[in-house]
């Protein structure tokens, strides 16, 4: 079998939907497709800039050490993932073997798992060597709203909708103490008392106030607190993650094993977080099992679109230590109609894809409606 | 699919043949086969390279309680694709008897055997399921032991030479026992081997800290490709201060089972090049040992001296690592060595050794020899 094209597709939100401020990666995408002389298409997308991961595919080729990755691909087999994966980076070492250059590999790299399972006529969770649980639980990932009440309301909106944990990130959180609390009180107050709360900090505090606020925050038994810290404070996990009574987590910042990797030894953190649209399904998998190894349980990071939904969910379901999953519930018309499956949470709990590959079909209208010519 | 049936079969060469192998550092005289069998048809193939005898008791056990299970009996039923799972599976319900050693080996030879299934299923060869080959051929040297003195050694060099090999790794006694010896026996290697091809040397954990050190810089003058085993196992720290020093690239692993084991070997004890057992570790674990060596730089090879499914299995793992550089070729003289797989995966004329191409290992049990060399 041999890779006959590479296209990479971006979609935008029309302008006037798209806020600058906004802390959410459903308002584009890159669809990356890669199609194949047995007529098998593979599909991937990104957690990243849609536009830099476009060019990172199809730029021309710069040197020995920088070069578009689409052409690189046509004529390999697909089905060697491992040595595709090692050539994209090999010929691109210039780009810094870490960030973008990573993205765009792992658009491929999703691509080329849902190739092998189109091919093998099998899901990707079996290709990664079988599910630990085929059913997993789900949190809501929201962004908080403006202040603690406006928080309880969201909070009891996705309760309603049968989910038994809810993240709350990001703004407002980290301007004061005061809001702090106050954003935690409502989210607990519209969670309940029976259900999970989670609270991603979005990287606001400084370590101090990152210690004091993991102290105050068992008192509303927090689940898990994510990126608490700058991404760059690795002493301040350390120290944190050394007294903190809630675990940390963190990793959606880093992209590729090595990335991973060294953030897991150093920081201490006590859950990492993979998203497998900027590390790609091999490496996430390398990372976890180097994480699962040191004591690090695993989740995903999750923010786009049903092609990462489904990317997480064969991937997770795969990993022993899985808990529960990141589900983002944020509306846009490309996260909810991308695919023609609806990868639905009910009664708390999603079902990984059955079908072989990813197992989703991708809705060509919205690609139409949506793609940036 | 579900497994319906799993065989630990022991080989063992007639007693009459079996008399220098107490003092002899080779395990080509007895080994244990697995077969595990599916409600499809498939059967997988593998090889556990240990103590055959307990490896078999490993799988034969019954259960004593949850950490305390016999690997046969849990693998009923089960989905042979589910290869993960399933070593978990073994992997926590040995807990408490297992974790490193025969345990570890036992699983390995199970999860050999269930790549063969996943193989024959999918119609691929088992290189092509762990990610894709970068290589289709590798460079074989000849792994034998040394002669008793430094003339023999080059009576042994020159023959394997003379069959089309590039490098020869000579092993274990008596180097260890004086340097004057020691030097004797490398310089005899070097002298048949010629100045073309490859010197090898397997010091088979013989030296303590400091003359290990002083060997690495002896052999220098001979220009030895890597240097083995030259400490005890245990000597993590030894193998630390030496790996600092030598110029020689230092090469172990086929003591250490499984990758927790290997981990500290490889971060603590600095070594260049891992060797890796697949009938002592499976694929599964040979892979996740192979990333953490080659995320550090490390380059890594096979360790092989059993039945052509050890080889066979080797050469798909070989093949699905970029650092594959060369790989061991056991030559012994035993029908183990060479019979029990229909294919004999010889060299070719440039001295390589070729990947096989059939599904799963790609290769077939010659059920006779096993007839006869099972262990009743």
């Amino acid at each position: 079998m041999k890779i006959t094209k590479v296209e990479a597709i971006e979609l935008r939100l029309p302008d006037e939907e798209v806020h600058a401020e906004k802390f959410s990666s459903a308002q584009d995408a890159v669809i990356v497709k890669i199609h194949t002389d047995e007529g098998i298409v593979g599909i991937g997308d990104s957690y990243s800039s849609p536009h830099m991961v476009k060019a990172a595919i199809e730029a021309p080729l710069s040197g020995a050490s920088a070069t578009g990755l689409a052409r690189l691909l046509i004529g390999m087999d697909p089905l060697n993932i491992r040595p595709i994966n090692h050539m994209l980076q090999a010929k691109n070492l210039r780009l810094g073997r870490r960030g973008i250059i990573c993205h765009a590999i792992a658009a491929i790299d999703i691509a080329l798992w849902d190739i092998a399972g189109k091919y093998y006529n099998k899901p990707i969770y079996q290709l990664l060597g079988g599910a630990f649980n085929k059913k997993l639980r789900a949190y809501a990932s929201i962004l908080f709203g403006k202040d603690g009440n406006e928080t309880c309301e969201i909070g009891k909106r996705w309760v309603n909708e049968g989910f038994t944990a809810v993240k709350f990130g990001w703004s407002p959180m980290g301007q004061s103490e005061k809001l702090d609390l106050e954003l935690v009180e409502g989210g607990r107050r519209g969670v309940g008392e029976k259900n999970d709360l989670i609270i991603d900090a979005g990287c606001c505090w400084d370590t101090n106030i990152a210690i004091k606020r993991a102290q105050q925050f068992k008192d509303y038994n927090v689940l898990f607190l994510e990126e608490p810290l700058n991404r760059e404070n690795i002493d301040g996990y350390r120290k944190l993650t050394s007294v903190s009574p809630i675990p940390i987590a963190a990793g959606e910042g880093e992209a590729g094993r090595f990335s991973h990797q060294h953030f897991i030894e150093q920081s201490g953190i006590n859950i990492v977080q993979i998203d497998v649209e900027n590390t790609g399904l091999t490496d996430a998998s390398r990372v976890a099992d180097m994480a699962e190894d040191h004591g690090v349980r695993v989740v995903n990071h999750f923010y786009t679109n049903p092609i990462g939904l489904a990317a997480c969910l064969h991937w997770l379901a795969s990993r022993q230590s899985a808990f529960i999953l990141e589900y983002c519930v944020e509306e846009t018309p490309i996260r909810q109609d991308l695919a023609k499956q609806k990868l639905s949470v009910v009664d708390g709990y999603i079902e990984v894809p059955e079908e072989p590959g990813l197992g989703i079909d991708l809705n060509e209208e919205i690609i139409e409606r949506y793609r940036v010519k | 699919m579900k497994i319906t049936k799993v065989e630990a079969i022991e080989l063992r060469l007639p007693e009459s043949e079996m008399t220098d192998y107490p003092d002899r550092a080779s395990p080509a005289g007895n080994t244990l086969i697995i077969k595990i069998h599916t409600d499809e048809g498939i059967v997988g193939v593998g090889e556990v390279e240990s103590n055959a005898r307990v490896a078999k008791a490993v799988i034969e056990a019954p259960s004593s309680m949850v950490m305390v299970q016999g690997l046969g009996q849990l693998l009923l039923g089960m989905n042979p694709l589910d290869i993960r799972v399933i070593n978990d599976k073994l992997y926590q319900s040995s807990f408490y008897y297992g974790r490193r050693g025969v345990v570890v080996h036992t699983i390995g030879g199970i999860d050999i055997a269930l790549w063969d299934i996943a193989g024959k299923y999918f119609n691929q060869p088992i290189y092509q399921l762990l990610g894709g080959a970068y290589h289709k051929k590798v460079r074989a040297y000849a792994s034998v032991l040394f002669g008793k003195d430094g003339n023999e050694t080059g009576e042994i060099a020159k023959k394997w030479i003379s069959k089309g090999f590039t490098a020869v790794k000579f092993g274990w006694a008596p180097i260890g026992q004086n340097e004057k010896l020691d030097l004797e026996l490398v310089e005899g290697a070097r002298r048949g081997v010629g100045d073309q091809y490859d010197v090898l040397i397997d010091a088979g954990c013989c030296w303590d800290t400091i003359t290990a050190i002083h060997r690495a810089q002896q052999f220098e003058d001979y220009n030895i490709f890597w240097l083995e085993e030259p400490l005890a196992q245990d000597n993590i720290e030894g193998y630390g201060k030496l790996t600092s020093i030598s110029r020689i690239p230092i090469a172990a692993g086929e003591g250490n089972c499984g990758r927790f084991d290997f981990g500290d070997l490889i971060e603590r004890g600095g070594i260049h090049i891992a060797q890796i057992d697949l009938a002592r570790n499976g694929f599964t674990e040979a892979m996740r040992i192979a990333d953490i060596a080659e995320d550090h730089s490390l380059k890594v090879v096979n360790h092989f001296w059993t039945t052509g499914i050890n080889l066979a299995a080797s050469l798909h793992f070989l093949a699905s690592r970029k650092s594959t550089f060369i790989c061991e070729y056991g030559v012994e003289e035993t029908p183990i060595r060479w019979d029990v797989t229909k294919q004999k995966m010889r060299i070719d004329a440039e001295g390589f050794v070729h990947v096989p191409d059939g599904p799963g290992l790609g290769i077939d049990l010659n059920e006779e020899i096993i007839e006869r060399l099972r262990v009743k």
